[in-house]
């Protein structure tokens, strides 16, 4: 009996330790977070992106979608979208996986074309070009 | 992995306390098993009805149908070994009235009752507010008296007032309980099978219950999905013009899988809701009990058990009712006495969160995304800004006065109903979709209203 609670004593010890650990990064990347700003932004940009696996691509807009809940970044992509010509690419930075997942479905009703999802170290780039086009590979 | 062994040392310790935890413990591994697969599909239900009608996508419809699917043949299995657990719903205009609250509700939470549990597992703040506000919405509404009362017709108060219930539930008091007593107990509610006199035979619960109320449903509905809203794309991107019948069928299998994670999701969600009504009823057949309620008697815990010594234990897949219980538990401690109502007096009872087997499978849910989130490294804490703050706790409060007026959410109401042959479920989602249209409808005028608010300042 006694042996068994040792046992139990120090297995939890352990894991305290590792969490302790684990919530000092988390809380610190949650201060860092805490200088609010409104979520659900579209910026004006022309920059070329180096996208892995399709090389270079000019994006005109990048809509900036962290902290945003869905259906936010998707009705911000659909609007942005009804903004650029045909032809024209967009970038979409998401950190909801649930709405990342759904991009690439997104892309086909709005008419346009899912280039790539990119995987950033705190959030994911979409990336759609207006119109529909071959899949690049 | 941390959080993996802490539930592992979690249930080796609860079972060291008493073996009979073992019922309890069911509902956590259920709950974690559900929380991984629904953060690996990314599975929203919110998204299934909203974005059907907010971007036009039928992707997240498409695989609820196929958990629909899935959950209603395990389910006529456990039904035919004779260990199902489930109970029908009464059907009534509640249910359209308090699903069309609900689905509003989600526009503006950005997730259902289960979706919120599996974001909070990811860190998403904006979740966890609006599970605070679900449940104590919840708990307000079946508790609340005073000028509520005047809410409720005087032929629900009569109807009430001649069931003859125990004098500490204060039936007349309270519009919840005279709702309940005065209108839900005058409804019936049945399966299909049920309806027709077929409920002891294996054709009934085979033909009525599985195929008339769960398959033709979701046939039909995916038919419509593709015809509606993916056939267009489709015949596009193959270049077809004139379809065969043979490219249909092609198109509505392609659309089925164009999500595999999400697919996938589906099918593991509808076999693992049927195991668990398996599990839970094997289980009540060899403790000899009909309710978690009993067994607790047994292990000598009495506080917070129902006026009939039962506790809510649904023995499947549910979410807001224990939700309701923790926001009702927090109110009992603060002093506002919550056990003078139908709701947890007669017949849920409120147990210490600890003792709430149910509660314990929605935290399984936060804990298994959050190990699902981790392990693909997903997790990050989200904070709320204002204004998505402000949204969970209303939308929250409106699933919570919906999920209690149409006598459960998306889960308890729709999923878990059509899979085992009640047809309300489907009168549950007609009203969700409701709902939900006029959500997109009010979310869009927003965000337009806002934009056009702001515009001067960001130059777009």
């Amino acid at each position: 009996m006694f042996a068994k609670d040792k046992l139990m004593w120090h297995a939890t010890c352990l894991l305290m330790r590792v969490a302790k650990r684990r919530m000092r990064v988390q809380v610190n990347s949650l201060f860092d977070r805490l200088h609010d700003r409104p979520a659900g932004m579209a910026s004006l940009v022309n920059k070329d992106i180096d996208v892995p696996g399709l090389g270079c691509v000019h994006v005109v807009r990048s809509v900036d979608c962290l902290g945003a809940m869905c259906p936010r970044p998707q009705l911000l992509t659909m609007k942005v979208l009804g903004e650029v010509g045909s032809g024209a690419a967009i970038e979409v930075v998401l950190d909801n996986p649930t709405a990342v997942e759904g991009f690439p479905a997104l892309a086909q009703a709005l008419g346009c074309t899912h280039l790539a999802t990119v995987r950033a170290p705190d959030c994911w780039r979409v990336y759609l070009r207006k119109g529909f086009f071959k899949a690049v590979q | 992995m941390g959080v993996f062994l802490l539930v592992v040392i979690g249930s080796v310790w609860a079972l060291a306390q008493d073996s009979r935890f073992l019922y309890l413990l069911v509902y956590v591994w259920f709950g974690l098993a559900y929380g991984v697969l629904l953060q690996y599909g990314r599975f929203c239900m919110a998204s299934a009805v909203r974005d059907l009608f907010a971007v036009k996508v039928p992707r997240m419809a498409v695989g609820m149908m196929i958990a629909v699917a899935l959950y209603a043949l395990v389910a006529t299995v456990v039904t035919l070994a004779g260990f199902s657990t489930f109970h029908p719903n009464a059907m009534g205009w509640h249910i359209v009235i308090g699903a069309a609250i609900f689905g509003f509700g989600i526009v503006f939470t950005g997730g259902c009752a289960s979706g919120s549990l599996y974001k909070a597992g990811e860190g998403n703040m904006n979740s966890m507010l609006v599970i605070v506000a679900i449940s104590f919405s919840q708990a307000i509404v079946v508790t609340a008296s005073g000028w509520w009362d005047s809410l409720v017709p005087q032929s629900w108060i009569d109807s009430a007032a001649a069931k003859d219930m125990p004098a500490e539930l204060t039936v007349n008091e309270g519009w919840f309980d005279i709702f309940t007593a005065g209108y839900i107990w005058d409804l019936k509610g049945s399966t299909t099978a049920e309806a027709f006199g077929m409920a002891e035979t294996a054709t009934g619960i085979v033909l009525m219950n599985t195929m008339l109320t769960a398959i033709l449903p979701v046939a039909i509905i995916l038919v419509a999905l593709y015809v509606f809203y993916y056939r267009k794309g489709h015949l596009r991107r193959t270049g077809k013009t004139a379809p065969s019948l043979g490219d249909e069928i092609a198109g509505i299998w392609a659309m089925c899988i164009s999500s595999k994670n999400t697919a996938l999701a589906g099918i593991g969600l509808g076999i693992l809701a049927g195991l668990h009504m398996y599990v839970t009823g094997a289980l009540r057949e060899h403790y000899d009990i009909f309710n978690f309620g009993e067994l607790l008697v047994a292990m000598g815990y009495t506080n917070g058990l129902s006026i009939q010594d039962t506790v809510f234990d649904p023995g499947y897949w549910y979410i807001t009712t224990q939700e309701a219980q923790w926001g009702g538990w927090i109110m009992q401690q603060l002093g506002i006495n919550s056990m003078d109502s139908i709701f947890f007096g007669l017949d849920n009872g409120l147990p210490n969160p600890l003792l709430n087997a149910p509660g314990f499978m929605s935290i399984g849910i936060i804990l298994g995304a959050s190990v699902m989130a981790l392990a693909r490294r997903e997790f990050k804490w989200k904070l709320p800004s204002w204004e998505t703050a402000f949204f969970a706790i209303v939308g929250g409060t409106l699933m919570g006065i919906g999920a209690r007026l149409a006598m459960g959410c998306n889960i308890g109401a729709f999923f878990a109903t059509v899979t085992n042959g009640d047809p309300s479920g489907w009168v549950f989602l007609f009203g969700m979709v409701i709902g939900a249209y006029v959500g997109v409808k009010a979310f869009t005028w927003y965000m337009d209203w806002n934009d056009a608010r702001k515009g001067s300042e960001c130059g777009l």
